[in-house]
Formats: C-alpha cells, sequence, structure tokens
C-alpha cells in the first residue's frame, strides 16, 4: 500500500514538471519572422483611396533602434520604388500621397529603417484613388457607411438608432436623404456623415427619392396614405407639397430626365403624377402590391415589381399605353431594381429565401430578356455606377458590396461589413 | 501342498482332502481335511526329498491329535518352517500340525537384509486349537538426532505414563512406531515429539534412517530492525521541505529573468536578437518551470512523508 503511494505520487510530481516545462510564449514581436500574424512584416499599414490622393497610414513599430521609415510606391507589373523625400521620422504615423491619378491603382510598402542597418517592410497595400463616393446602409450595427473610391477601405461608420428604410442622394448637393419609418423622420446627411439639413418628420416613412433636377426629395407614407415633398430647402422641414390620395402609397420614384413622380401602392396601382402640383398625370392597375419602381428615364418609361403570393412579377408601363407589359413572372423575392441609363438595360436583384445565399443579380434586356445572370449571391440593393455599365449589390451571404461588370464579373469587393443591404455609388 | 499332506500322513490320516492354501479356516469346525498339494511350490526335487524325510521321521512318532497354526508375516511371503520342517509361504492359513509344541520359523528370501527381529516363535498347540503366529522381520529404523536425545514412547492415555525406550542412536520396531508417537529430549533443547508413522516414512526414504533435528533452547538475539529508508529520516524530510521551498522561490527569480529575455524580445527589431532573446525566454520558462516543479514536488513530498510517515 505504501509502495503504491509512493509510486502514484512520484508519477503525479514527474507529470507535474513535465507539463509545467512544455508551455512556450507567443511570438507576438511583430518583427519575428515566427510571427504567424506578421510573419516579420510591419503591421498596421494602410494606403487608404480618396479623390486625387492616397492616405498613408501606419502605426509606428514599439520596437527599439528604428530610425526612420520611407514609403514605396509602384504601379501593378512594376518593381517598388522609394517615392523621394518619402522619409519620415520613428514616430510618424501617416503621410498623404498626392502625386497620383484617379481611377489608377498604386501599391504602397512602408520600410522601417533601423539603426544596425537592416530594414523591414510592411506587406504592400493597393490603392486605386477616385470620385467615386460608395456609401452603404448596415443593418449589424444599424449605421451609414462610407467606403473609400476603391471600396478597399471603410472611411466612416455612422452608428444610427434604428436601421434605416431606404436612401438616397441630391447629387447636386452632396446630401443622403435617410429614412427611419421607426423614428418617423428622415434624416438629412453629408458624405462625410456631418448635417446636411433639418429632420424631416414623416410618420411612417418608408421609401425616399430625390429629384435631382430641382433638389426636391419625396417621400411615401402608406401609413399616412400620401406622398409628401421637402425642398429644396434643407432647412425647411415643412413639406412643399403632399400627394394624397394614393392609397397607400409604398413606393416612390422622382426622376430627373422625366420630372414625373412615380408612387406605387398596396392595393396595386401605379400612378404618375405632376412634380409641381401632385396632380395625377396617369395611372395603371396593377393588380397586386407593388414593391419597387425604376425609372426609364430615356422613354420616360418605368419597370415596376409587383409582388402576389409571395411571388413577384416585373412589368413595364409605359406613358400613353393603358396597358403594363408583363416583362417577368415568378421572381425569387425582388429587392431591387435599377436602370442603367447607358444602355437602358435592368438589373435585377432576387434575394432568395433570406440568409440561404441562394439569390441572384440579372441583367435584362428591354424586353426582359436575361443579359446575364449570376447565382449564389444574397443579392440586397443595387446601384448603378454612373457612366458605366457596372453595377455595385449589397451581397448579404458575404456581407460584402461587390461591384460587377456589364457580364457580372466580380471587380472588386469591399471588406466585410455588419450586414449591408443598401448602396448608392455617387461621383461628385 | 506337499508339505500339508507329509503332515496329514503322519497324523494316519493318509487320504484326507485338503483346503485351498489361502482360504480363510472355519473354525467353528475341526479341519477333517487338507488341500491338495501345490504343484507350483513343489516342483523343487531337494525339496521333495527334505518333505520324505520329514514324513519318514514323523512316521517313526506315535501318533498324536492334530493341531492348527496360521501364520503371518511382515513383510510376507516369507518362507515359513515348523520345527525343521519347511510348510510354505506366509501368510501361511492354518496348517494341521500334530498337538504340541511347535517351533514356527519365518525366513527372509535374503538373509543378510535382516536386522535384529523376532523371526521365531514356539507355540503350544492343544489338540483341535489353531494358533496363528504373527512374526515382524522388518527392518528396524535407526532413529537418530542431532544432538543425541532420550527417546520417549508417549503413552495412548494420558493417565499412563510415557516409557523411555533409550538414548538415540537407537533402532525400534517398525510395530512400535506405527501406532506410537515419540518424544526427543535432550538438555538445552526443546522437546519434540513425532508420530512413528512419520520417522517410518523418514527412514523409508532415508535407507533405514530417520533423522530429526532439535531446537536449541539457547536462540540467538533477534536480528536488529532495519534503519529506516532515507525517505523516512527526518532530516532528509525537512530537507525536502527546505530545498522544496528554496526551489520555488528560486523559481520566481528565474521566471522573471525569462520576463526580462521576452521584453527585450518585444522590443528588438534584429532579427538575430528576436531570435537569441526569444530562445533564451524560452530556456528561462523551461528553467524555472521544471525548478518550480521540483520545488513544488519536493516541498509537497516533505510536508507529504512528515504527516503521512508512509516512507518510514
Amino acid at each position: 500500500m505504501r509502495i503504491r503511494a509512493r509510486r502514484a505520487f512520484f508519477a503525479g510530481a514527474a507529470l507535474v514538471i513535465l507539463l509545467g516545462g512544455c508551455t512556450t510564449r507567443d511570438r507576438l514581436n511583430p518583427l519575428d519572422p515566427a510571427n504567424t500574424e506578421t510573419s516579420g512584416a510591419i503591421p498596421g499599414f494602410a494606403a487608404v483611396a480618396a479623390n486625387g490622393i492616397v492616405e498613408l497610414r501606419w502605426t509606428p513599430l514599439t520596437q527599439k533602434g528604428v530610425d526612420a521609415y520611407a514609403l514605396h510606391r509602384w504601379r501593378p507589373g512594376e518593381p517598388p520604388q522609394a517615392i523621394p523625400g518619402a522619409v519620415f521620422g520613428p514616430a510618424s504615423t501617416g503621410t498623404i500621397d498626392f502625386d497620383v491619378e484617379n481611377d489608377s491603382t498604386y501599391l504602397y510598402r512602408l520600410v522601417a529603417r533601423f539603426s544596425y542597418g537592416d530594414s523591414a517592410a510592411s506587406l504592400p497595400d493597393s490603392a486605386t484613388p477616385g470620385t467615386r463616393s460608395v456609401s452603404i446602409l448596415g443593418a449589424d450595427p444599424a449605421s451609414f457607411i462610407a467606403l473609400s473610391p476603391d471600396a478597399r477601405d471603410v472611411i466612416l461608420v455612422d452608428p444610427a438608432a434604428n436601421a434605416y428604410e431606404d436612401f438616397d442622394i441630391d447629387r447636386d448637393r452632396d446630401v443622403l436623404w435617410l429614412s427611419d419609418p421607426v423614428a418617423g423622420v428622415i434624416l438629412r446627411r453629408g458624405l462625410s456623415g456631418q448635417i446636411g439639413g433639418a429632420t424631416l418628420q414623416v410618420q411612417g416613412v418608408t421609401d425616399v427619392s430625390v429629384s435631382n433636377l430641382r433638389g426636391v426629395g419625396w417621400a411615401a407614407s402608406p401609413e399616412l396614405q400620401r406622398v409628401q415633398a421637402f425642398g429644396p430647402d434643407l432647412n425647411d422641414p415643412a413639406p412643399r407639397l403632399t400627394v394624397a390620395g394614393v392609397g397607400h402609397a409604398r413606393v416612390v420614384e422622382a426622376g430627373t430626365l422625366d420630372p414625373s413622380v412615380w408612387i406605387g401602392n398596396d392595393e396595386g396601382t401605379v400612378y404618375r403624377v405632376s412634380p409641381s402640383d401632385g396632380s395625377v398625370i396617369e395611372q395603371w392597375s396593377l393588380g397586386a402590391s407593388i414593391r419597387a419602381i425604376a425609372l426609364d428615364e430615356a422613354t420616360e418609361a418605368a419597370w415596376v415589381v409587383t409582388i402576389r403570393d409571395n411571388v413577384n412579377d416585373l412589368y413595364y408601363v409605359e406613358p400613353g399605353v393603358a396597358a403594363a407589359s408583363l416583362k417577368r413572372s415568378g421572381l425569387d423575392n425582388v429587392a431591387d431594381v435599377e436602370v442603367e441609363t447607358a444602355t437602358r438595360t435592368l438589373w435585377l436583384s432576387e434575394r432568395g429565401r433570406p440568409r440561404s445565399g441562394a439569390g441572384r443579380l440579372s441583367r435584362l434586356a428591354a424586353d426582359g430578356s436575361t443579359l446575364a445572370t449570376r447565382g449564389g449571391l444574397e443579392p440586397y440593393g443595387i446601384a448603378v455606377d454612373a457612366g458605366s455599365d457596372h453595377v455595385w449589390a449589397s451581397d448579404l451571404a458575404s456581407n460584402r458590396v461587390i461591384e460587377f461588370d456589364a457580364n457580372l464579373s466580380v471587380v472588386r469587393r469591399s471588406p466585410p461589413l455588419g450586414v449591408p443591404y443598401g448602396v448608392l455609388i455617387h461621383h461628385p | 501342498m506337499v508339505v500339508a499332506a507329509l503332515l496329514l500322513a503322519a497324523a494316519g490320516t493318509p487320504n484326507v482332502l485338503h483346503a485351498s492354501p489361502h482360504a480363510a479356516p472355519d473354525s467353528t469346525r475341526a479341519p477333517d481335511s487338507v488341500s491338495a498339494p501345490d504343484s507350483a511350490r513343489v516342483s523343487s526335487a531337494a525339496l521333495a526329498a527334505d518333505s520324505a524325510r520329514a514324513a519318514d521321521s514323523l512316521r517313526a512318532a506315535a501318533p498324536r491329535p492334530l493341531a492348527y497354526v496360521a501364520v503371518e508375516t511382515r513383510p510376507p511371503g516369507l518362507r515359513v518352517t515348523f520345527g525343521s520342517v519347511e510348510v510354505g509361504w506366509s501368510p501361511l492359513p492354518p496348517t494341521a500340525v500334530p498337538s504340541g509344541r511347535v517351533r514356527v520359523r519365518a525366513y527372509p528370501v535374503d538373509s543378510r537384509r535382516f536386522e535384529p527381529a523376532i523371526d521365531g516363535l514356539t507355540v503350544d498347540a492343544a489338540p483341535g486349537e489353531t494358533i496363528r503366529v504373527s512374526l515382524d522381520l522388518r527392518s528396524h529404523p535407526l532413529l537418530h538426532s542431532e544432538p543425541a536425545a532420550t527417546l520417549s514412547l508417549l503413552a495412548r492415555r494420558d493417565d499412563a505414563p510415557d516409557s523411555a525406550v533409550g538414548v538415540t542412536p537407537l533402532r525400534l520396531a517398525p510395530a512400535v512406531l506405527e501406532s506410537r508417537r515419540v518424544r526427543f529430549e535432550a538438555n538445552g533443547f526443546a522437546d519434540s515429539v513425532v508420530p512413528g508413522a512419520w520417522l517410518l516414512d523418514e527412514a523409508a526414504r532415508g535407507k533405514g534412517v530417520a533423522r530429526v533435528a532439535l531446537r536449541s533452547l539457547h536462540l540467538p538475539p533477534p536480528a536488529p530492525p532495519p534503519p529506516p529508508s532515507l525517505l523516512g529520516r527526518k532530516w532528509f524530510q525537512l530537507g525536502l521541505v527546505g530545498v522544496g521551498a528554496l526551489l520555488t522561490g528560486g523559481a520566481a527569480i528565474i521566471r522573471h529573468q525569462g520576463d526580462l529575455a521576452y521584453d527585450r524580445y518585444l522590443e528588438a527589431s534584429d532579427p538575430r536578437v528576436i531570435e537569441r532573446e526569444y530562445d533564451r525566454t524560452v530556456h528561462y520558462d523551461r528553467l524555472s518551470a521544471a525548478t518550480l516543479g521540483t520545488g513544488q514536488v519536493m516541498f509537497t513530498a516533505g510536508l507529504f512523508f512528515l504527516v503521512t510517515g508512509i516512507g518510514k
């Protein structure tokens, strides 16, 4: 018995000693080649694109012996070259490169020079400066998000009390209109998140559309059964015009080339009203609730999406033509439609069953035929990149905003975001 | 049997029948017949001649009434004579002889092996009486003891005295030994009582000699108790506690050295310094862990042995 107790004691003791000698500390020095996160490269370096500039940011190393930082810049396919004169002190945190051209891609890296004669570099980061402004609505958390022109970096996250239902932009004054049906307000914000105008009180507001022609914004409220117009004075919170008698108006689209305003309601009627006095110019009854309208301003017509029994139909409505033309039926949970003005093609976002990643993004011809389609997505909001045939779509499957070309090939994609569901592209 | 037939002829009853040599005699009636001779045992011509002479001698005497003598020997299978007449091989069933004094003897096949033993007996056989003679000719085992001891046969009853029989070395008859117990007594030694049957078995295995070793009363002094093991010694247990405490404290110092090396690792920008300081950190950490573990084990072990006494 005693021998057993002694053996057990010494076996346990040996185990304690062995286990005690098997723990090692993490290799947290970022310059350590064995660091699994950095592999010895300088961490925290980023090249953020903007309009005509690239902002370069880095976190100074805490290691000893850093004499200076230098920047290398090169174009894809070229060797890295030091930017002349771009040498900064060990406590510096960033700089701005003005010597860039919009819509050109540049690669940057940061080089730390050490007192012992060696140096270390960061991983390269790319930036494509441009005029593009990428605005996002995020649901988790509820926020307005601004991305860099190349969508590689988040440059602003403006938290919101509630998730916005919709947003549009006053392109002449760079002011965003954001609708919050829970709070019953419409907020106006600048592209950098600053206040852009007075808060508008619209109970139950769902859709908002800004006519770039005169800077007037239109808000639909099915709860109030009316559509109200605000502006162009951004500081005036009172509606300048109210359109009543349009049923439970849920969708509103205000044209720019075509100045008329299109309204769709839950009763299945589409109205085309005058922006000056709100009188109904023309109306079509589609027999099912209206879910989305996209204006084909070149012909002053509109694409209308209806929903019946959880199935969407796509109509083409033309002024002077009494009957709406059914272009597609049996669509799966259409979230958004957008017309590409240059080619008059329609971008169609079908979300599919929520959170299953089984939706698709399609590009349709004027006759409703499919020109291109891409599945394996869960697209929600879409925005045409003005002046091109590219479209941006928020993808709930990957939680990214993705730019597609006309053939639906991916051009670029944002970093992961918090459930992005609305996207808006603007070139000031 | 031929011998029996000759004896009967001498008794004047020439034409009587024999009983089987191995058949038990009927003691309730007088045997009036003897069995036919056993041809297997009379094949010797010399024996026939001796028997004829014996018959002549008996015939010359006056006829006497018959008595019967049965002979058993240990071991069996011995040659038996009545007087000078060989009458057969033991065990011998009741055999008719003229009444009166008869000298019965048994002879081994190899007489050289016999030791002092009762090999003969003279009996007085009354007419018509059946006498059973038992002769023990077994070898007498030699009882030997170390040291020489006095032998006593223990009484079969508690109230009867034991009987001293001599001093070893001594031979005793197997008949005595097989049913008795023997006590060996010697000054300065403990008495040993041994069953006689055991002595016979020992003698059988020991070529006729049974040896008994007596236990001396002068016992050797008890062996000194073994010294306590190292683990059971107080100074060692206290030493374990002390060294364990020192090692535990030393582990903290070494750990601090590891912390310093790790800080230098974190601050370093030269890859050579990074590698060197990290290796140094690992070295100190392992050394610290081993020192701490060893110290804790020694400390705990010391307390453990002190409290439980298991190490003794």
